[in-house]
């Protein structure tokens, strides 16, 4: 009774976790041999994390010292050994679906790892280009950061180098702040700024960049030559979601989180 | 371009602001992806996870809170979620998805256990949730936080038609099946489906998902 057309629409619940476990393991399994489901579902899933990050709410300080005495003696599960040439067990949850001592859960469609690896790597734009974060500091040298490793990492090129011979490129002028610009290529995953012309800061200050997606805010740099009122070229990958560049004054050295207000942001849709 | 003031930014009480963006003046930094920090926890950094509980802990305490309601039950859910996510770290890829993706999903996982476990000895009352769940939908369209961030959450749900949101908001607030879902609001079952689906579409673009 199930068609392909079915099985798409049945994303939608899997991402909100709506999905019956008598419907999860085909639905699971379809998955595996369809990718346009399989993208659709990863863009869900990240669509319904900002969904929940709106109740997000201050929990009790104990908490947090309750956790981390629980962890000092709580040992961790080693890495999944994956053979050369295979994906990984699509059998295998990325998250288990009840823990242990928890009577009674529900089995879950936790999910992550019904999304095979390879698929990712065909996405224009994925995950895989926030995989790898370059930084190029007064048009100089270049920091190539690998922030993900593992194997089957792809590094074709910098994002300044796609940027450059990418054929959606756009620039973009700043909504706040007059200064600068921004080119955005959604084909590389990445921006390249010029942050030439903000003001100088004091010492004890600095310029902090920043990703927004939704009310998530993701540090890309601290800007020490736009803090000492120099120009400052910076190339960043974006992750997917990631809709607008933002720069805050932070205290020196840069912040967990920006300190508000924003001083320059440029929305890259 | 407004210079920066003198007297330095305008910074939120971190005390009284649970929002994800509330300032954190004193913590060192570290410019860690949540997915660098995922990587360092799986190398059992202990300093990497207390990172990513300081970046997640209000969003996960908070999603809890909404879908369990107890505050008590919503601590041990937050408790249980990052014991999980220090154990299991090294089962986390990076490309297969985002860790706040990764995470947020858990939390919603062990939010609806939790809620399921705590239930099975009773039937729910669908009127009573229903009435309670109603109130939910105006409160995530209307309480959010003037920011903009919460501002393009919030405009975002709005695109969405009363259907969607409301189906939207009963699967993932209250954490119902999509079979309940069409109970409670006496739809055919391809019907609710296609709610879920064609409201996280409108969401997703709206939003600026690009996967």
């Amino acid at each position: 009774m199930t068609s392909q057309a079915d099985f798409h629409l049945d994303m939608g619940a899997m991402a909100l976790g709506a999905l019956p476990d008598d419907e999860l393991a085909q639905v699971q399994a379809h998955l595996e041999t369809c990718e346009s489901c399989t993208t659709e579902l990863a863009g869900f899933r990240e669509t319904v994390a900002m969904l929940g990050a709106v109740s997000a709410e201050t929990p009790p300080a104990s908490l947090r010292s309750s956790i981390m005495a629980r962890i000092s003696v709580t040992p961790q599960l080693p890495p999944l050994v994956t053979p050369a040439e295979s994906s990984p067990s699509p059998t295998e949850p990325a998250i288990p679906a009840a823990a242990e001592g928890t009577p009674d859960a529900t089995p879950t469609d936790l999910p992550d790892n019904v999304v095979p690896i390879r698929r990712w790597f065909r996405r224009p734009g994925a995950l895989i280009a926030a995989a790898v974060a370059a930084v190029v500091i007064g048009g100089g040298a270049v920091v190539a950061i690998n922030q993900a490793g593992g194997p089957g990492t792809q590094v074709a090129q910098t994002p300044e180098e796609c940027i450059a011979q990418a054929a959606d490129k756009e620039l973009i002028t700043p909504a706040a702040g007059n200064e600068g610009s921004v080119t955005y290529a959604a084909s590389c995953s990445a921006v390249l700024l010029d942050v030439t012309g903000l003001p100088d800061l004091p010492d004890n200050q600095t310029y902090q960049l920043w990703a927004l997606k939704g009310d998530v805010a993701r540090s890309l740099d601290v800007l020490p030559d736009a803090s000492a009122g120099q120009p400052q070229l910076v190339a960043k990958t974006t992750e997917p979601g990631e809709n607008a560049v933002a720069i805050t004054v932070e205290p020196a050295g840069g912040s967990a989180q920006p300190t508000l207000p924003i001083v320059w942001q440029a929305s890259l849709t | 371009m407004p210079p920066p003031q003198s007297s330095g930014p305008v910074r939120r009480p971190s005390g009284a602001d649970p929002r994800p963006l509330s300032a954190v003046p004193d913590a060192p930094f570290e410019q860690h992806s949540p997915e660098e920090l995922m990587r360092r926890t799986a190398l059992g950094q202990e300093k990497a996870f207390e990172r990513l509980y300081d970046t997640f802990g209000a969003r996960v305490f908070g999603l809890a809170r909404r879908i369990v309601r107890d505050p008590s039950q919503a601590e041990e859910v937050a408790q249980e979620v990052f014991l999980e996510i220090w154990r299991r770290a090294s089962r986390f890829d990076s490309q297969k998805g985002s860790a706040t993706s990764w995470i947020m999903t858990l939390t919603h996982a062990r939010s609806v256990d939790r809620v399921r476990s705590a239930q099975a000895a009773t039937d729910r009352d669908l009127k009573h949730a229903q009435a309670t769940t109603e109130r939910d939908v105006d409160s995530v369209v209307e309480a959010v936080e003037a920011s903009f961030e919460r501002k393009a959450v919030q405009r975002c749900l709005g695109t969405l038609t009363e259907l969607q949101r409301e189906s939207v908001t009963l699967a993932y607030y209250s954490g119902y099946t999509y079979r309940e879902v069409a109970e409670l609001l006496t739809a055919p079952l391809p019907t609710i489906k296609t709610r879920l689906r064609d409201g996280l579409i409108r969401l997703r673009d709206c939003l600026g998902v690009t996967a």
